[in-house]
């Protein structure tokens, strides 16, 4: 019986989802500060 | 022996502050949330207690204030996020087939920092000057003007936000990358599609906040004025960016709660759900809608005649998506075989008092209508029957559902039973009487209030402390069933249906060692 374990494949997936969300996080908390300085 | 090393773990605390399992964690997340609960419901028996007749009779208005304040960000932050980020790790790995969360380290992480993050909250009220007494929306120039209780509140902020994003990433990447084989986007179980949508909208929405709260630290301590007019900043920026944040919030609180909804009724109704992709599209609106009508919570403050419009139509349009949701529950449980174990009780119960709340919502979102009644106890009313009928109602049909999994041991139905219908008796006494109180003119966030206000505040208080009474029936019947009680089987309820019941009751400490067959 295979082992459920998480091959390099899919850890390499779940690192390059978690980098993105990451990156969205910190575009959003910059684009708050921003709407101040482009008003 | 593969077994044994697999349920081998610490024992004692480091069990728990060194774990990694998601079981472990979701535990921690619901013991959090539910302590939480009780610190927030005795602040709003402060409140009601102080509101049972006209005059300042128990507390000064100052800590009356910091009491609404805290009572809505313990609530908010600490009980409901926390409770449903608890189901989440505990029910998202055993229903999609994974044997953890994705970043189980990380996962770790975003528990163990609620628990100062909430010390910093509490701790705040004890500072001089008090905690922080803007309201939970913390408008300047009010909060601008706060105590150091204030800045405890807004540190705590950023560290509740942290933890949320935290779990949100390892949410996404747990239900994108470790679904078991043969388990498509569109066949995954509702409460982990209502998550994955979720957690979405918590990346989306909380680092504004943190921008925001980041602002606003940076004018009390330095020197800014981005909510400062003096300084050339502007205050309604605040309640731009904070309700950008603020009304997604609202749907991050209710749409596990729908997930919940979705998983209960197809059991207890014993029919497939009615409607499944349009569950999942009619989520995925209400996700985007929530992004585009934050101003509806700012008509009064004044704004072009076509953004009123705008924002009025695009919050009007929610109640499509919403309509098709709970058209879809009704259509599930009709000509069903129905029968009302507790779970079922408290899903039904919870989109009946959403729905109230709903509507209630449809008339603020009225411009005109919007007028008369912002910042009334009509609007108190309003997001009570949403984020208690419908995020607490969820939550707790949720533990009744799946307790007996998690603790292989049946609850007290009678109890149970005893539970939901006092708590729905006093949840009503409490908050049906507030929406002829705010039609009536009665303002929030008030300690005293005008004499012909008096005897539905008073079915209010009664109806507040009968609700917390309730809550001890659900504290003494879920440790009765940690500690044992009738054995569960492993399937529980008749028709339930999905990964999780093919597991032992309780599952093992280390689930789907084996990626499991999903058809």
């Amino acid at each position: 019986m295979a082992e459920n374990q998480i091959d390099r494949k899919q850890r390499q997936r779940i690192h390059l989802t978690a980098g993105v969300l990451f990156l969205l996080v910190a575009l959003m908390f910059v684009s708050a500060a921003f709407l101040r300085f482009s008003a | 022996m593969a077994t044994a090393h697999h349920a081998d773990h610490p024992t004692g605390l480091s069990r728990w502050l060194f774990t990694t399992n998601h079981k472990d964690i979701g535990t921690l997340y619901l013991v959090f949330a539910f302590t939480m609960a009780v610190i927030g419901g005795l602040m709003s028996l402060v409140i009601r207690a102080e509101l049972w007749q006209p005059g300042l009779q128990l507390v000064d208005p100052h800590f009356f204030n910091q009491m609404t304040t805290v009572h809505a960000l313990v609530m908010i932050f600490g009980f409901a996020m926390p409770g449903f980020v608890g189901l989440a790790n505990w029910q998202i790995p055993m229903m999609i087939g994974a044997p953890d969360m994705a970043l189980p380290r990380m996962n770790n992480w975003s528990f163990w920092i609620l628990p100062f993050a909430a010390t910093l909250l509490i701790l705040g009220l004890f500072m001089p000057g008090g905690g922080p007494s803007a309201g939970w929306t913390l408008y300047p120039p009010l909060s601008a003007q706060g105590g150091i209780g204030t800045d405890f509140t807004l540190l705590s902020i950023h560290l509740l936000g942290m933890s949320s994003i935290l779990g949100s990433i390892n949410i996404i990447a747990t239900i994108l990358n470790m679904r078991a084989p043969g388990m498509t986007l569109m066949k995954m179980p509702m409460f982990v599609w209502t998550w994955l949508i979720t957690a979405f909208l918590l990346i989306a929405a909380m680092p504004v906040l943190a921008g925001a709260v980041t602002m606003l630290i940076t004018d009390r301590h330095f020197g800014t004025s981005f909510f400062d007019a003096a300084g050339g900043g502007d205050p309604v920026l605040w309640q731009h960016v904070f309700w950008f944040f603020g009304h997604p919030e609202v749907y991050i609180l209710v749409l596990p709660a729908f997930g919940v909804f979705s998983q209960i009724i197809p059991t207890f109704a014993r029919k497939q759900l009615f409607g499944y992709d349009s569950m999942v599209y009619a989520t995925a609106s209400i996700a985007f809608l929530s992004f585009i009508v934050w101003a509806h919570h700012m008509y009064t403050v004044g704004m072009p005649m076509a953004g009123e419009l705008f924002f009025m139509y695009a919050t009007m349009l929610i109640a499509v998506p919403t309509g098709v949701k709970v058209f879809n529950w009704i259509s599930t449980m009709w000509r069903g075989s129905m029968t009302f174990e507790t779970p079922m009780l408290w899903a039904i119960g919870g989109v009946f008092t959403f729905t109230i709340g709903g509507l209630s919502g449809l008339m603020l979102a009225i411009t005109p209508v919007d007028f008369q009644y912002h910042d009334t106890y009509f609007v108190v009313a309003h997001f009570h029957y949403v984020i208690f009928g419908a995020s607490v109602f969820g939550l707790f049909a949720a533990v009744y559902y799946w307790m007996p999994k998690w603790t292989g041991h049946m609850y007290n139905e009678t109890l149970g039973k005893w539970h939901f219908w006092l708590t729905m008796l006093g949840f009503t006494l409490t908050f049906f009487p507030q929406h002829f109180l705010g039609l009536a003119g009665m303002p929030r966030r008030i300690p005293d209030y005008a004499l012909q206000f008096t005897e539905f505040n008073q079915w209010s208080t009664v109806g507040a402390f009968m609700t917390i009474a309730a809550q001890f029936i659900f504290f003494y019947l879920a440790i009765k069933c940690m500690k044992g009680g009738e054995r569960a089987t492993d399937k529980v309820w008749e028709a339930a249906d999905g990964l999780e019941w093919t597991l032992s009751s309780p599952p093992p400490y280390h689930s789907f060692t084996v990626a499991p067959k999903f058809k």
